[in-house]
């Protein structure tokens, strides 16, 4: 392998481009756990997130309409997730897993219903590039930052976002103590079941328009397998980023090199069989996981239901 | 005459079929520090986390300087301006102790730290509580956190503190730190309720004194009407069962020796550090302590559940393996644990497979489980320690805080019977317990050294300790750094040591 | 029993499974009326296709051998305070032993050429299951995430050698060559096409069942799973007993695998796990995590698989409708359970 193929800025430019996707869901993530909910529908969100983007560009031929789409099909499946954790005390990673097999089940459902078979998959436009004033006329680095489309700009906007809104105001204050300590914050006023409602559809929200992201940018059109464990990756990320906005974006930026580099050496490597490539992303995150989870420090209350009356 | 900052009249809480309060009545005077008396159990906390918004009632009427409160959430009496100190403190570890005093009412949408900084060093200044702002929380002394926990409630306004048990967690020296506070704090306009179910410190501290027993108010009094007896009198409704009486044994040959032990954390930092420590047969040797100093790493070590980095744990004279708990088991080693819930009980399994954990090495001998052993044992334990269930079957996560330690207390000390034990680590063992079940436990824990068993007793209780040791040593740092013998306990001393030598 | 609902009211929680029953018929309905299929006719199919003849009943077995298989896996995970969510990963793990030994060994006589096959499958599986397990033991690496990775991985391995080295050239795209006949379990109702992978799967059933409930080791793994601090300080190797359950439960997905090789495909194909995986946790939560639960889950799950499977044929019902039912129906009871554990409060 040659420094000309690792080293080179359309693989940059590339990478950036695929880490939009995954710096949205494990943002999204990322304030979840925040609030102490960990969403193993991850992954069935993102693919109902693709699924509804796809249609509603599909049926309106608008792109806006079709990200509103993935962003609110990831806001109602988490509503549903925190009703069932948040509201009744349920088991997250239980009800995680059942709405997990629901988005996947409810995804090719509604394509099949409402684009049926067809021979050829139905496109749909992509974003378009937006190339920034000024910024993208910096060689090599204005090529590989400033060139891209939309949501990769609005996937920095959110990392920015998310941590002055977790770091530098009163409900990010909030929303840290309902995941640290619940009765704590429970006790001087703060309302912890609103606050991890709340939290859990914003971050549903940013993950359906991850999903959204993969037709929109990436395929063009929809299949069953669209998010291909990008849901799952997304919640190690944000263990591997440490739960904090900048390590999430930072992981993700590593992983879809990652990514991308499998795709380059493809087109290149004739002689290994695809496949052995293909895994290697799902390797790399195996391997990322084992040496992020060395000292890795979760909101204390992760997972728990928090129950006001629970006697110990 | 004013209306009473508080007036709570038939009170009535249930959680499942225990009474928690049984039409408990209250009242607070103004600027006045009021002890709430009682055995645990008798209601005075629950009284309380009504009051605080916790809990719901089930019946009853508050009132707040005469008028009729509805108090459905802790915001509504943080409203009514009550600010209540849990006895396990309820901080965000993680968050600064700037960030825990403003938590909720930060006074705005931005956390604007240097403004907020300005008001809360001014709260100190006024009430003369004074903490280092910057710092996790976690990382603070516990007497520390505690006027973090007073700082929060004054920083929402509180007119009425209530402090549930705030001595428990503190030393001595501590301890009297808390009280010339409190006064200051009475004298600029604060009611401070007083939870503790010790008499000298309701005598030393209090204007007035409520006793409550069986959710009920026994008796509401002026601290010169009442003397230690009627207080104990009120209390327990007879007289005061008798007290384990320690006479000291014959000591025999060392059964657990400590030499430079070091425990490290999973951070690596160590919290055992040159640990040295001797217990003999027939002695019962107590670990006072300020928590975080090593118990845990202590009680871990000797039970077997953790390994030391460095230094040696000896068994009757032989060094220990690194074969774990099961192998300390078979060298007779058997352990309290200090949280019963989490490390003591199997919530859903069955109480007889609870009285079978650990035991299961020995009663089968071969690979077949019998649930009928597990069934008889549970029997047995049932009857001799009287514990209330439904039964064997009975899903063990039901059963009231006090019959889980009567339950982990049956299987310890039926271990001891089966395998000749030797030794026995408790670690708080009555915490949480009524004066009966703490009673019942402090004799099993004496008859067992009458029998030439070893006891090491780490408890954060030090009217435990001084009531039952033969010996105590201080834990401070990781270390063993004073030894008191039983004619020479000094509860000033001990407080000493336990912050290191260094009065607070 | 150790194992029924410990807690009282049998009868007042028998109407959270009407009622579920309820709704996954309404849905079935719905979903049957949006493709614009005729209703009642297709219900009736259903029943038909599923258990209404002897050829629906074999085929019914056929999906309750990996599903109970499956759902054994997770029950016996849980139990041991595993999520294997891996399921899928390793089905295909025992396929692979199993199908690249029937290839590398066809003239092996009968009679052990079948018993091999099915122990390849089981050490497949349980090997997919050892990385999982390892990390978990010995660096407390979140095992959920870890069987996930392994899934995608497996399906990758699969993909290569059904298209690649054992591809059969003249069967199609992702399938591999067929196994030799001494490898191939036999019918159990000739007529109705089952085979005999249903007695296997009902004896592991016994055997999971007697492993947690009649062994020293299971007596372990169940303490191991409800408390682990507990455990490690009643004398029980926590670590090893959390690792060996997650292995154990990958040998019984990976025996899934190899059965699904030997008695119905008879070759390895990519499509080999329509989601086995994942409908085998929903088992294993529906069946509130017991043996008994898992068979009674199984059946039901596999009544709806092949129902609409034949209601795809006949009412044009898209193949993923089932996993919406089914998600569906354990949201219901789940819905059920927390609103009386509120109303309790």
């Amino acid at each position: 392998m040659s420094w000309e193929l690792v080293l080179d800025p359309s693989l940059f430019r590339l990478t950036v481009a695929m880490s939009a996707p995954l710096v949205l869901a494990s943002c999204g993530e990322l304030v979840m756990e925040r609030a102490g909910i960990l969403n193993v529908a991850i992954e069935g969100m993102v693919t109902l997130g693709a699924a509804a983007a796809f249609l509603a560009g599909f049926a309106s031929g608008r792109t806006e309409l079709a990200l509103l789409a993935g962003a609110a099909a990831g806001a109602v499946v988490a509503a549903v997730l925190a009703t069932y954790a948040v509201t009744w005390g349920r088991d997250q990673v239980t009800v995680g897993l059942t709405l997990y097999v629901l988005c996947l089940g409810l995804s090719s459902l509604l394509y099949r219903v409402l684009v049926g078979v067809r021979l050829t998959p139905p496109r749909v436009e992509g974003l378009p590039e937006v190339a920034l004033p000024l910024l993208s006329g910096i060689p090599v680095l204005g090529e590989i930052l400033f060139r891209q489309h939309g949501l990769v700009y609005g996937a920095w906007a959110v990392v920015v976002v998310t941590h002055v809104f977790l770091f530098r105001t009163a409900w990010g204050l909030r929303l840290r103590s309902a995941g640290e300590n619940p009765t704590a914050a429970d006790a001087v006023g703060i309302d912890v079941f609103g606050l991890r409602f709340a939290a859990t559809v914003a971050g549903g929200a940013l993950i359906g328009l991850a999903g959204a992201a993969l037709p929109l940018t990436v395929t063009g059109t929809f299949t069953e397998g669209i998010a291909g464990g990008r849901g799952w990756i997304a919640l190690m990320l944000v263990i591997f980023g440490r739960w904090v906005p900048q390590g999430v974006l930072a992981g993700a930026l590593l992983f879809a090199y990652v990514e991308a580099l499998q795709f380059k050496v493809a087109l290149v490597a004739k002689a290994i069989p695809p496949q052995f490539l293909q895994m290697l992303p799902y390797a790399f995150a195996v391997a990322a996981l084992v040496g992020a989870t060395r000292g890795a420090v979760a909101p204390q209350a992760l997972g728990r239901p928090y129950d006001r009356e629970a006697r110990a | 005459m004013n209306p009473p900052v508080v007036r709570m009249q038939g009170m009535c809480k249930r959680f499942g079929p225990v009474v928690a309060l049984d039409g408990a009545d209250f009242e607070l005077a103004a600027g006045e520090i009021h002890g709430l008396l009682g055995e645990n159990g008798a209601g005075k906390t629950t009284l309380m986390n009504v009051l605080a918004g916790l809990y719901r009632a089930d019946a009853g009427i508050v009132e707040v300087d005469g008028r009729r409160v509805t108090v459905r959430e802790p915001r509504d009496a943080v409203r009514l301006g009550i600010g209540m100190v849990h006895q396990h403190f309820e901080l965000v570890g993680q968050l600064t102790a700037l960030e825990n005093v403003v938590l909720g009412r930060e006074g705005g949408a931005w956390l604007r730290r240097d403004r907020l900084r300005a008001e809360v060093e001014a709260l100190m200044e006024r009430v003369g509580l004074p903490v280092p702002l910057d710092r996790p929380v976690r990382e603070l002394p516990v007497g520390v956190q505690q006027k973090v926990e007073i700082l929060k409630a004054l920083y929402r306004g509180a007119r009425v503190l209530v402090l549930d048990e705030p001595t428990t967690l503190l030393t001595p020296q501590e301890v009297d730190a808390l009280f010339v506070s409190l006064r200051s704090l009475v004298a600029s306009g604060i009611s401070v309720v007083f939870i503790t179910h010790k008499l000298h410190e309701v005598l030393r501290a209090c204007d007035r004194v409520t006793v409550m027993r069986r959710g009920r108010r026994v008796v509401t009094a002026r601290r010169a009407e009442v003397d230690p007896i009627r207080l104990v009198e009120w209390m327990v409704g007879s007289a005061l069962p008798p007290a384990a009486v320690r006479e000291p044994g014959q000591l025999g040959e060392p059964v657990l020796e400590l030499e430079g032990v070091r425990v490290l954390d999973g951070r690596g930092v160590a919290v055992l550090d040159g640990c040295n420590l001797l217990v003999r047969a027939g002695e019962l040797v107590g670990v006072a302590g300020v928590s975080g100093n090593g118990q845990q790493a202590l009680a871990a070590v000797v039970a077997g559940s953790a390994h030391p980095h460095a230094g040696q744990v000896r068994l009757a004279g032989l060094p220990c393996a690194r074969g774990g708990v099961a192998e300390r088991m078979r060298a007779g080693v058997l352990a309290v644990p200090e949280d019963r819930l989490r490390e003591g009980i199997l919530p859903r399994m069955t109480v007889a497979e609870n009285v079978l954990l650990g035991r299961h090495r020995w009663h089968f001998r071969s690979l077949r489980y019998d649930p009928e052993v597990g069934r008889r044992l549970a029997r047995e334990a049932i009857e001799e320690f009287r514990i209330h269930c439904l039964g064997p079957d009975a899903p063990a996560g039901q059963l009231s805080g006090g019959n889980l330690q009567k339950l982990i207390a049956s299987r310890v000390f039926g271990a001891s019977r089966e395998r000749d034990a030797r030794l026995l680590v408790a670690h708080n063992p009555t915490r949480g317990l009524d004066v009966t079940a703490t009673e019942f436990l402090h004799g099993q824990l004496v008859e067992f050294c009458r029998r030439g068993g070893a006891v090491l007793l780490i408890s954060e209780d030090l009217d435990e300790l001084l009531k039952l040791s033969d010996r105590i040593v201080v834990l401070y740092r990781g270390r063993v750094v004073a030894e008191f013998s039983r004619d020479g306990f000094d509860r000033y001393a001990i407080g000493r040591a336990m912050t290191g030598g260094v009065d607070a | 029993m150790t194992t029924g609902a410990a807690h009282g009211g049998r009868w007042q929680s028998v109407w959270p499974y009407a009622g579920a029953a309820a709704l996954a018929a309404g849905l079935l309905a719905a979903l049957v009326a949006a493709v614009g299929g005729d209703v009642l006719g297709a219900l009736g199919a259903l029943v038909r296709a599923s258990f209404g003849t002897l050829g629906g009943v074999g085929q019914t077995l056929n999906k309750v051998v990996p599903l109970l298989l499956g759902s054994l896996a997770v029950v016996l995970g849980m139990r041991g305070g595993v999520f294997n969510i891996g399921v899928d990963g390793q089905i295909y793990a025992g396929a692979v032993t199993a199908t690249g030994l029937a290839l590398a060994a066809p003239g092996l006589p009968g009679a052990v050429a079948l018993p091999v096959a099915l122990v390849a499958g089981l050490a497949g599986g349980a090997a997919w299951a050892a990385l999982p397990a390892l990390l978990r033991a010995r660096y407390a690496v979140s095992e959920i995430f870890v069987t996930v990775m392994l899934n995608f991985i497996a399906l990758f391995g699969v993909e290569y050698l059904s298209t690649g080295p054992w591809n059969d050239p003249m069967a199609g795209e992702a399938i591999t060559r067929p196994i030799a006949r001494a490898y191939q379990l036999p019918l159990l109702l000739p007529q109705g096409g089952a085979h005999a992978g249903i007695l296997l799967a009902v004896l592991a059933a016994v055997v999971v069942w007697a492993l947690l409930y009649r062994t020293v080791l299971g007596y372990e793994i169940r303490a191991t799973g409800d408390n682990p601090s507990a455990a490690r300080l009643g004398g029980i190797p926590v670590e090893g007993t959390t690792a060996l359950v997650l292995v154990l439960s990958g040998a019984l997905a990976g025996l899934a695998g190899a059965v699904e090789v030997t008695g119905f495909h008879h070759r390895l194909i990519l499509g080999l796990s329509p989601g086995y995986g994942v409908m085998s946790i929903l088992i294993a939560v529906l069946g509130r995590r017991t043996v008994p639960g898992a068979v009674v889950g199984s059946v039901l799950f596999a009544v709806l698989v092949v129902g609409s499977d034949s209601l795809q044929r006949s009412a044009g019902l898209p193949a993923s409708a089932v996993f919406v039912l089914q998600a569906a129906i354990l949201l219901f009871l789940l819905a059920a359970e927390g609103i009386r554990a509120r109303r309790r409060a």
